[in-house]
């Protein structure tokens, strides 16, 4: 059965709280917006896998000095049952100083519902203009290491 | 009947085909997002009408240096049936060096919605600020 109005926006729910958790470094609330195996792939190569994995990740943003705000739109959510694909552009605005949109680039995301709540089981980012903080693409903010 | 809130999704869906076949320069995808009669008007002029006119515009500009991402928000949708009024707005930005914002505007569009899938009609387009990337 395809995807109903509510899976749809249920879906457009965790996205936003993937957004606010990782914009203000909430370990753990981010990690649980994935199942608990589930990854982050940025440009094709694994970034962090598993909980703990994800916490690490968004704790050594937060020691960087990493501070930005994620834009998306675009969204396109196809899917059956319990599985779902989202595509969706996304901008990464830094606001370590000023305001300065540092990367943009596009999901392509697999999800799934597990015990009646979506998640990312992989959510996988392609940049297409800038690039990714965690590979040096800010100025003053050192590159997080792959899992 | 006014629209049901799957046909405003599936308007809203049609959008983000439009902006991703644009940007990722697929001629016959966004073509697709039109009527076989559809219309694209920049600034009150009609740049392309028709499916092939439409197709060959955005062959035209993958032959170029267009390199750009649609970003759009303030989906206003009204209407009732099987036609709609889209309004919204637009920021499009070059993307061949950094991210630099080239063109804001309004798209002021009609659709209509032909064995159930919705397409535009006219897309209407005028710009506040900046210079379309694709037209000249």
């Amino acid at each position: 059965m395809p995807l109903s109005l509510e899976e749809k926006q249920a879906i457009t729910e965790l996205t936003a709280t993937y957004n606010f958790t990782i914009d203000h470094h909430e370990a753990e609330a981010w990690a649980d917006t994935f199942v608990a195996d589930g990854e982050l792939r940025v440009d094709g190569k694994s970034q962090c896998k598993g909980r703990q994995g994800r916490i690490d990740f968004v704790n050594k943003a937060k020691a960087s000095g990493y501070k930005s705000r994620h834009w998306v739109c675009n969204m396109l959510i196809d899917g059956e049952g319990n599985t779902a694909r989202l595509r969706m552009y996304v901008m990464a605005v830094a606001i370590v100083n000023g305001i300065d949109p540092y990367v943009i680039g596009e999901y392509d995301d697999t999800l799934v519902k597990v015990n009646g709540a979506w998640k990312f089981h992989t959510r996988n980012v392609t940049f297409a203009a800038g690039k990714s903080f965690t590979d040096g693409g800010l100025q003053g903010i050192p590159a997080i290491p792959r899992q | 009947m006014p629209h049901s809130t799957e046909d405003k999704l599936a308007i809203n869906e049609l959008v983000s085909r439009y902006n991703m076949a644009m940007d990722h320069l697929q001629a016959p995808d966004w073509a697709g997002t039109f009527t076989d009669d559809g219309e694209l008007v920049i600034d009150g002029k009609t740049v392309a009408k028709g499916k092939a006119a439409l197709t060959a515009m955005v062959e035209t500009a993958a032959k170029g240096v267009y390199r750009g991402r649609h970003w759009v928000c303030n989906s206003i949708i009204d209407g009732d049936g099987s036609t709609a009024r889209l309004r919204m707005y637009v920021l499009s930005f070059a993307i061949n060096d950094g991210i630099v914002p080239r063109v804001m505007g309004e798209y002021d569009d009609t659709l209509v919605k032909q064995d159930g899938q919705w397409k535009f009609k006219t897309r209407s387009i005028t710009f506040c600020a900046g210079k379309s990337g694709i037209v000249k």
